[in-house]
């Protein structure tokens, strides 16, 4: 830089530096040093021209153009055309200056790799256009490279960023790279493969490394971009419940952003270490746009966060390599406020549960030893009466039993009855028929009675006859006698009767008594 | 083991005490001296935490960070 330059640039750095103050922020947040140098080369002399150099927004340029403008006009200095100075440099000095002018110019070039060389800790490439000869030599340091997850293969399609200089030791222009991103779906998907693969077998996703959030977290640090809808979605679903938001604001898309997403994270960790969850978010998007989310370097400083992380990237169906390290992986922005506030909007009626549950159980508690010192008193009482329930109840059982059996006699008695009634039917007229073959009989023996009478008359009358004749009444009548013994007894032999007997004679009138004189034999 | 109005409520504690006093009325059976201290205590806890839920306003801070953009650091492979 020649010394007007110099002066001028001196002169720039101090307005701005009086600018920012004024405004109370850094004087990095009015314009780079970056663009200072560039506008201190280019000089603009209007708004346009100043429009065009890098780094001068819309916003800057009205915020800040204004003075810059004054600043080149106003300097006469700068309208002197250059003086060459004769300044003789030693080599090293010379690539000291080339490089001051040259690592500012910042870049990022797409383009395929081709030549590969790798060191144990670097390795150049170079980079080339499809159909254009032209050829970018390329360093990048090999830590870099592993942070990004990229290997390097020829005919890759890459994006880097980074910065030219020249090497001093061989002289060669490089372009040094500080942020690599991958080009087409393909190539994203294959490394994300293989990098989800790499950080497993690290233990990157062990469920067992996993911190756990607070249940009622309050202070939260919420890491997203300023520009996003995540950053709104978050906050408006998140409700009030009385957190406290630190927001980080980060680039989430682009090479730039993995710097910025684990600067944040470290940043909380180092600054804030009682933020209790670390919230990173953004919308949803193509692999491309998530390719921060699926390096290296996010996954490793979401990994050594020892504040708990909650990631919400992209929508439902993304899947980062954030998402699979993060403590814990929302799906979407509102998710991730949900997951810290729905704690908080459930814990009312929980408090209100708690109260119920503690008021009535003591309640209940006091009223059950209320109840049981009623009981003590009412034992006795009790016993006695379960005694004579019991004896009751015996008694009874015994009356029904007697009933029962009562019945049961009465219905055999029924039955009987019953039975008696049918058998004294047939009886009944058994005993008709009989009476009747009895009144036939009876007649029979009537008529027959008479006939009977008379053979009897005449058989008694025979019978008189014959005993008639046999009367000795009657023989007594012809004449015979019948002699009795003193003792009445006939006498029909001389052999019964002694001389001198007296002996008795019977006659049919009268009789006689005489003495025997003479027996003969 | 007097606890004055501490400032620095810690919610997540209070329903984590209130959690247990509830489990520990869950028991068959409680003392009941025990039990009025317990309740009391309980009582207490559900009073902060409401007033605590009262405070609903979240606050939001954006954090200017330094970047170190300023200064490049460069170094050269060997």
């Amino acid at each position: 830089m020649n010394k007007n330059n110099q002066n001028f640039y001196e002169l720039l750095r101090q307005r701005r530096n009086e600018v920012a103050k004024e405004a109370g922020i850094k004087p990095y947040m009015v314009l780079h040093n970056s663009v200072l140098s560039e506008i201190t080369e280019k000089k603009p002399t209007t708004i346009e021209e100043l429009g065009k150099i890098k780094g001068m927004g819309k916003k800057r340029l009205t915020r800040y153009g204004e003075f810059i403008l004054e600043a080149i006009n106003g300097s006469s200095v700068t309208l002197t055309p250059e003086i060459f100075e004769e300044k003789v440099y030693s080599v090293s000095e010379f690539i000291d200056f080339i490089n001051e002018l040259l690592v500012p110019k910042r870049a990022i070039v797409q383009g395929e790799v081709n030549q590969i060389k790798s060191m144990n800790n670097y390795t150049f490439f170079t980079l080339v256009d499809k159909n254009i000869e032209a050829v970018l030599n390329c360093f990048v340091w090999q830590s870099k490279l592993e942070s990004f997850g990229v290997e390097l293969k020829e005919g890759l399609e890459l994006k880097i960023e980074g910065f030219p200089k020249i090497f001093k030791r061989k002289g060669g222009f490089n372009f040094e790279v500080e942020h690599i991103g991958l080009v087409g779906e393909g190539a994203l998907k294959q490394a994300f493969e293989a990098l989800k693969k790499k950080l497993a077998v690290d233990g990157y996703f062990g469920l067992e490394r996993k911190k756990p959030i607070l249940k009622y977290s309050e202070r939260i640090g919420l890491i997203t971009s300023v520009y996003g809808d995540a950053k709104n979605d978050f906050l408006t679903h998140l409700g009030k419940f009385g957190f406290k938001i630190h927001f980080y604001n980060v680039r989430v898309e682009g090479l730039y952003a993995i710097d910025e997403i684990t600067s944040a994270i470290r940043w909380f960790n180092e600054n804030m270490g009682d933020v209790e969850a670390l919230v990173l978010t953004r919308g949803g998007g193509s692999l491309e746009s998530l390719q921060p989310f699926n390096s290296e370097a996010i996954a490793k400083a979401i990994f050594a966060s020892k504040i708990p992380i909650i990631t919400a990237i992209g929508h439902e169906n993304n899947e980062t390599i954030a998402d699979l390290v993060a403590d814990v992986y929302a799906s979407t922005p509102t998710d991730a406020a949900r997951i810290l506030s729905d704690p908080w909007r459930q814990v009312q009626d929980l408090l209100s549960s708690y109260e119920t549950n503690i008021i009535t159980i003591l309640k209940d508690k006091y009223d059950n030893i209320e109840e049981k010192l009623t009981a003590f008193g009412s034992n006795f009482v009790s016993a006695i009466n379960m005694v004579i329930s019991f004896r009751k109840e015996r008694v009874e059982s015994l009356q029904r039993a007697l009933i029962l059996s009562f019945y049961r006699i009465i219905d055999r008695i029924k039955l009987t009855e019953r039975n008696f009634l049918n058998n004294w039917e047939r009886l009944r007229t058994q005993i008709l028929t009989l009476r009747q073959s009895v009144g036939n009989q009876e007649n029979t023996l009537f008529k027959e009675i008479n006939r009977w009478f008379r053979v009897l008359q005449v058989s008694l009358d025979n019978v008189e006859e014959k005993l008639k004749l046999s009367d000795p009444t009657g023989r007594l009548k012809q004449g015979y006698s019948i002699i009795f013994n003193i003792g009445n007894k006939v006498i029909k032999s001389s052999k019964q009767i002694n001389v001198g007997e007296e002996i008795i004679l019977k006659f049919y009138e009268g009789g006689a008594s005489t003495r025997v004189e003479k027996k003969k034999i | 083991m007097n606890e004055k109005e501490d400032k620095s409520f810690d919610f997540a504690k209070a329903i984590e005490e209130l959690e247990e006093i509830n489990r520990w009325f869950q028991n068959e059976e409680i003392d009941l001296d025990a039990g009025l201290s317990k309740f009391r205590r309980g009582l207490e806890l559900i009073k902060k935490s409401r007033e605590r839920l009262k405070q609903v306003e979240n606050e939001f801070k954006e954090i200017k960070k330094e970047f170190g953009g300023e200064e490049i650091l460069t170094e050269e492979p060997e």
